[in-house]
C-alpha cells in the first residue's frame, strides 16, 4: 500500500529546533489530521515533504506517484475570474487536462448540490470573491485533480460553516477513492470528528491518536481545547 | 496526451499576458510616459531651423529605456510579486512547475516587449514621416536583443531577498541611474563618465539601437549566452518562500 513515511524528522532553523526525532505515517485512502500551536512548524514540516526545506536528520519517503499542497497564503491575480484562476492552478498542479465540467462530476459526487455554488464562484471576479469563497474553491478544484497525496494547510480557515461542511464531505469522498490526505487545523473538533487519525504536534514531535479520549486521557482537561493547551505548554524538550 | 505538457508554458503565457492586459494603467505608464518625454524633448530642442534628425539616432535611447522597463518592472518585479503574494508557494515547488512558471513568465514577456515596442513605434514614427514594415521589424529586432539583454541582470536581481517594496526602490534606481549616466555621458568630456558608460547596459542597449544586430555580434553573442546561464542559474536558485515569511 502506498504510504508517506516520515522516521525521526530533525528539523532546525539556526539554534531553534523544530522537530526531534518526530515520526510520522500516511496510508493511501485515509485523512489524517495534524495539530500543533502557532509556530510549532506544521507550515515548515509541509515544506518539508515538498522538499522545500532541508532536513537535519531522519528520512523522508513516500510511494504515491502525485502529490498536491495547498498553501495557507492563497494569491489569486485580482483581474481573473475564477475560471482563469482555475485554469491557472491546472497548468501547475495537473499533468491532463482539466476542465469545469471534470471537477464538477467529481465535487458533485462527493457532496451532492455542490454545483449551483461552485459555478457561481467559478465566473465570479477573483478579486469580488472572499477569502473563504477562494479557499473553498481552490480545495475543491485541487481536490478534482488525479492526486494521490494531498496536503492542506488549514483548509477551512476563515471558511464558513456551509463551505466548511462541503470541504469536509469532499476530503471524505476522496479518501474514499484511495487519496491520503493530510490536513493541518486549528479546529480540534472537525479533525476529531472527520479525520481516521490525527497527529497533536507538541515537544518537537508528533504524538498519534485515534479518538478524543485519547486525546484528553494523555493531555488532560476537560474539553479538547484544554487538552490542546496542555499539550502546547509541555516543556519542548 | 503529450502535447498538453509541452503547451503549459504557451497557456500560461496566455494567461499572463491576459493579466497584463487587463491592468491598463501599467500597461499605458510604460509606454506612453517615454511618448510624452519623447515629444517634449524633441519640441524643446527643435528650433525650426534644422533638419530633423533621422528616427534611429532619434529614438534610440528611448527604446532602451523601454527595453530596460519591460525587463525589469515587467518580467522581473512580476516573479518578485508573485513570490510575495505566495503566489510561488502555493504552485511552484518542483522542477517541473518552476519550468512551466519561468518559460511562461519569459514567453509572457517577450511578447509584451514587442508589443510594447511597437506602439512605441506607431505613436513616433509619423513625426518622421511614413512607417515601414521593414524598419519595423529591423526595430523590433533590435528591441528584443536590448530586452534579452536587460533580462539578465533583472532575472539575476529576483534571487535578491528583498521585498516587494524595496524591489521597486532598487529597479527605480536602477533605471534611473542606467538612464542619467547614459545621457550624461553624451555630453561631456570628463573620463570617469566615458569609462563608466563602457559598463552602463543602458549605453550598451542604446549602441544596439543605432548599430543593429548584425553589426554589434559580439554583443548579441554575449546576450544569448547569458541568458542562457541566467535561465539555469533562476531555475536552480528561485526564491519560493516570500521573504516576509519567517523562514
Amino acid at each position: 500500500m502506498k504510504r508517506l513515511i516520515v522516521d525521526a524528522l530533525d528539523v532546525r532553523y539556526g539554534q531553534h529546533i523544530l522537530f526531534k526525532s518526530a515520526s510520522l505515517e500516511v496510508e493511501a485512502g485515509t485523512m489524517i489530521g495534524l495539530l500543533g500551536p502557532n509556530g510549532s512548524g506544521k507550515t515548515t514540516f509541509f515544506d518539508v515533504i515538498c522538499g522545500l526545506k532541508k532536513l537535519n536528520g531522519g528520512e523522508v519517503q513516500h510511494s504515491f506517484s502525485k502529490l498536491l499542497y495547498l498553501s495557507q497564503i492563497i494569491a489569486t491575480p485580482p483581474v481573473f475570474r475564477m475560471f482563469d484562476v482555475f485554469n491557472m492552478m491546472m497548468l501547475f498542479c495537473s499533468d491532463t487536462r482539466v476542465t469545469q465540467r471534470h471537477a464538477l462530476e467529481k465535487i458533485e459526487k462527493w457532496s451532492p448540490g455542490i454545483a449551483e455554488r461552485y459555478c457561481e464562484i467559478w465566473k465570479k471576479k477573483s478579486s469580488l470573491c472572499s477569502y473563504g469563497e477562494k479557499r473553498w474553491f481552490f480545495t475543491l478544484s485541487l481536490l478534482s485533480v488525479n492526486a494521490d497525496l494531498v496536503i492542506l494547510d488549514e483548509p477551512t480557515a476563515g471558511v464558513d460553516p456551509e463551505f466548511r461542511y462541503h470541504i469536509w464531505r469532499c476530503l471524505e469522498g476522496a479518501a474514499a477513492e484511495g487519496v491520503a490526505i493530510l490536513v493541518s487545523s486549528h479546529n480540534i473538533d472537525e479533525i476529531v470528528t472527520h479525520c481516521d487519525d490525527f497527529y497533536m504536534l507538541s515537544q518537537q514531535r508528533f504524538n498519534r491518536f485515534s479518538n478524543a479520549e485519547g486525546f484528553l486521557s494523555r493531555y488532560g482537561g476537560s474539553t479538547l481545547d484544554e487538552a490542546f493547551i496542555h499539550a502546547a505548554s509541555l516543556p519542548r524538550t | 496526451m503529450r502535447i498538453y505538457p509541452l503547451s503549459k508554458p504557451f497557456l500560461l503565457a496566455k494567461l499572463f499576458i491576459k493579466e497584463q492586459l487587463k491592468e491598463p494603467v501599467a500597461l499605458l505608464w510604460i509606454v506612453i510616459s517615454p511618448v510624452v518625454t519623447f515629444y517634449l524633448i524633441t519640441y524643446a530642442g527643435y528650433t525650426g531651423g534644422e533638419s530633423l534628425r533621422d528616427y534611429a539616432s532619434a529614438t534610440s535611447w528611448f527604446y532602451a529605456f523601454i527595453s530596460s522597463s519591460v525587463a525589469l518592472f515587467g518580467l522581473a518585479f512580476y516573479i518578485v510579486g508573485r513570490r510575495e503574494s505566495g503566489f510561488l508557494r502555493s504552485f511552484v515547488y518542483t522542477k517541473r512547475t518552476k519550468i512551466t512558471f519561468l518559460a511562461g513568465q519569459f514567453l509572457a514577456y517577450s511578447f509584451m516587449s514587442l508589443i510594447y515596442c511597437s506602439v512605441f513605434y506607431v505613436l513616433t514614427r509619423g513625426y518622421f514621416g511614413l512607417m515601414a514594415l521593414e524598419e519595423w521589424l529591423v526595430i523590433v529586432g533590435r528591441f528584443y536583443m536590448c530586452f534579452l539583454l536587460f533580462s539578465t541582470p533583472s532575472l539575476l536581481l529576483t534571487l535578491v531577498p528583498i521585498g516587494f517594496q524595496n524591489t521597486n526602490t532598487l529597479f527605480s534606481i536602477l533605471s534611473v541611474s542606467m538612464l542619467a549616466l547614459g545621457i550624461g555621458s553624451l555630453s561631456t568630456s570628463y573620463s570617469l563618465f566615458n569609462v563608466i558608460d563602457l559598463f552602463n547596459p543602458m549605453g550598451w542597449a542604446n549602441r544596439l539601437m543605432l548599430v543593429g544586430v548584425t553589426g554589434s555580434a559580439t554583443l548579441v553573442a554575449s546576450i544569448l549566452g547569458m541568458i542562457i546561464v541566467t535561465g539555469w542559474f533562476v531555475f536552480r536558485f528561485l526564491l519560493i518562500n516570500p521573504v516576509w515569511s519567517r523562514y
